[in-house]
């Protein structure tokens, strides 16, 4: 308990973590969910009759299975697929094989055989940028196919222009069955924020939605630094030679490091409270949710993270580690989906909304599986940075040849 | 100082320091066409590339430019030589600049050849965007003694870019792609105010 509160505090009263704690409150607070509540559209009344409560999806297989196939007909006849594969504009022309492989589709879902022909007999509704929009004409594609059928075909269609397209299983229902939201509807998701979320359950969702971002990234510049320094100060074989065990010392540093990077989002959880209460009335609000949710959402990043990035430190130099983070977290957060849906092996979990409790609580035992798995993940990666270190106090693990040679120095 | 030294300087920092990073920019560059599409893109489309993403290769190349004197050892032996260490560094911001500019030439030529809509601006606002990045790398290694400061500052506003947006004033990196209209010849500047400063900083208060 000593050592942890001694490696703690060598933690929190170094410049790394002030930065750390600064980017921390700045990016995954200040600039999202501070400023998010500070929106002039956003309205914190309960929905009154006649009002405009924004568009949702809606099941409505003939719309969906219409505007998707006119879509995909479109984009046939104009030979120009728009795709995000990473998060970024992808322009695909197909040809050959491919091209023949999304006609044999169309040809499923609406019995047509020559488009060629039949994208003669259309009208132009608009043109741009060399893309002529056709007016298609009710096409009655669930008289030729089931609803699933159409799904495995528009997913076909997705997987031959490389994925991210708008016919992608993700991307598919909010694209093109899209419908207003109703009254009812409308007050049935305010009631479940008032009364079933007591407020702050649904802000404490979209303040770790945000928070969970950042805590993938942000830790890795306070571990490389933090566990570089006993070789920068020279201390590192007088830590060495002393009789503490290797485990011991190694958890100390780990516990350490995760209640450092848990102090920016224990901080910022006082001040959303502060902030929802400019909005709310605080008498209905649950005071602990945001603490609540920051320990079961936040805590297993961190921990993850932690495990990850010590490992990555006894292993290679710490500059390789940041970048190679900073990639990953490019990947999963920038160029990712930031769609509400998550599997039990993504390390970011999106809920970018203080509504939709019902679409949370549908993936609640997918929730617990992730953060379950985050944090044994976490846990093996320390009890194998122990091992490594091990190795190294024992002078069974040294510089590397390769990365020696290439001058990779260690920082 | 004969120039053959300082040839070989440059032999010996390009084969010794630098080729890792080298080959990370380029490892970065040849990823530009499998994450983007060069092809038929209009001018804000075209700018995508060169301001979201390809600015990472001036940021992998600049940021370590302090980083084998990092060590007290190694800087104890370098304070003895007759040459300067801060000219060492100048020429290895020099040889880099050229790199990121070459990364560029090859993806503006990519675009160009695809048939997208790229203008000279493109090129140039693009190879400022990865300077101007860069430069914050170089800026916060001096400062904070460790380039993996560097590559905190460096990384953490290219990213804040993408949250912040016109919110970053003539400092914003991806106006092209945006159409703001602000020069670019404001990254230029920054870039080279921030240069300045490291270098005023090393030599003025940490006394290289």
């Amino acid at each position: 308990m000593m050592l942890y509160v001694k490696e703690l505090r060598r933690v929190v009263f170094s410049k790394i973590f002030i930065l750390f704690f600064a980017a921390e409150v700045f990016f995954a607070f200040f600039t999202q969910f501070w400023h998010d509540m500070g929106l002039s559209y956003k309205s914190y009344d309960p929905p009154v009759p006649g009002g405009d409560y924004g568009m949702m999806v809606v099941d409505d297989p003939p719309t969906l299975t219409q505007e998707a196939t006119a879509s995909l007909i479109n984009d046939y006849i104009n030979n120009k697929y728009t795709t995000y594969p990473y998060g970024f504009i992808h322009t695909v022309h197909l040809k050959g094989t491919d091209k023949d492989k999304i006609a044999a589709i169309l040809n499923k879902l609406t019995g047509i055989t020559d488009l060629d022909k039949y994208a003669s007999g259309l009208k132009v509704e608009c043109s741009y940028d060399d893309y002529n929009q056709y007016v298609v004409p009710e096409l009655g594609v669930l008289d030729n196919v089931s609803i699933d059928d159409f799904h495995a075909l528009m997913t076909e269609a997705d997987n031959i222009l490389g994925g991210g397209s708008v016919y992608s299983p993700d991307e598919i229902m909010v694209n093109f069955s899209l419908g207003p939201m109703t009254y009812e509807e409308a007050l049935a998701e305010y009631n479940g924020l008032i009364n079933d979320d007591r407020i702050t359950n649904g802000y404490a969702r979209l303040f770790c939605d945000y928070h969970g971002i950042f805590m993938v990234l942000l830790p890795v510049f306070l571990i490389t630094v933090y566990l570089s320094s006993d070789r920068r100060s020279k201390m590192q074989q007088l830590i060495f030679s002393r009789r503490i065990s290797s485990v011991k010392l190694v958890m100390a540093r780990f516990a350490a490091l995760v209640t450092a990077e848990m102090l920016p989002v224990i901080f910022t959880a006082f001040l959303a409270n502060v902030r929802v209460a400019q909005y709310y009335d605080p008498a209905m609000m649950d005071p602990f949710a945001m603490f609540k949710y920051s320990f079961i959402w936040i805590l297993p990043t961190a921990v993850a993270v932690t495990g990850i990035d010590m490992l990555l430190t006894g292993l290679i130099p710490a500059v390789a580690v940041v970048i190679i983070q900073f990639g990953v977290w490019f990947m999963t957060a920038v160029m990712g989906s930031m769609s509400s849906d998550f599997g039990v092996f993504d390390l970011v979990i999106r809920h970018n909304t203080e509504m939709d409790r019902k679409g949370f609580m549908d993936n609640i035992n997918v929730f617990a599986q992730n953060r379950l798995f985050f944090t044994a993940l976490g846990l093996v990666c320390t009890l194998m940075y122990v091992f490594v270190w091990n190795l190294r106090r024992e002078g069974r693990l040294g510089e590397s040849k390769l990365l020696s040679k290439m001058s990779l120095h260690k920082s | 100082m004969k120039a053959s030294c300082y040839l070989r300087c440059l032999y010996i920092n390009l084969k010794r320091n630098s080729l890792p990073h080298i080959l990370a920019a380029a490892a970065l560059t040849f990823t530009v066409p499998l994450v983007f599409s060069l092809t038929s893109l209009s001018a804000p489309l075209s700018a995508q590339p060169l301001e979201m993403y390809l600015p990472l290769a001036g940021a992998l190349l600049l940021t370590p430019v302090f980083l084998p004197e990092q060590s007290e050892d190694i800087r104890d032996v370098v304070r003895v030589r007759r040459m300067s260490y801060l000219s060492v560094c100048a020429m290895r911001i020099m040889y880099l600049t050229v790199i990121t500019a070459v990364l560029y030439g090859i993806i503006t030529a990519a675009l160009v050849s695809g048939e997208s809509t790229v203008t000279p601006a493109h090129f140039f606002g693009g190879f400022f965007t990865a300077l101007f990045l860069g430069s914050l790398g170089v800026a916060g290694s001096a400062v904070g003694g460790n380039a993996v400061i560097g590559y905190m500052a460096s990384l953490l506003y290219f990213t804040a870019n993408f949250f912040l947006k016109t919110r970053l004033g003539v400092f914003f990196l991806f106006g092209l792609s945006f159409e703001t209209g602000v020069s670019k010849l404001w990254l230029l500047a920054g870039a080279a105010a921030l240069m300045m400063i490291s270098f005023l900083y090393l030599r003025l208060v940490k006394k290289l």
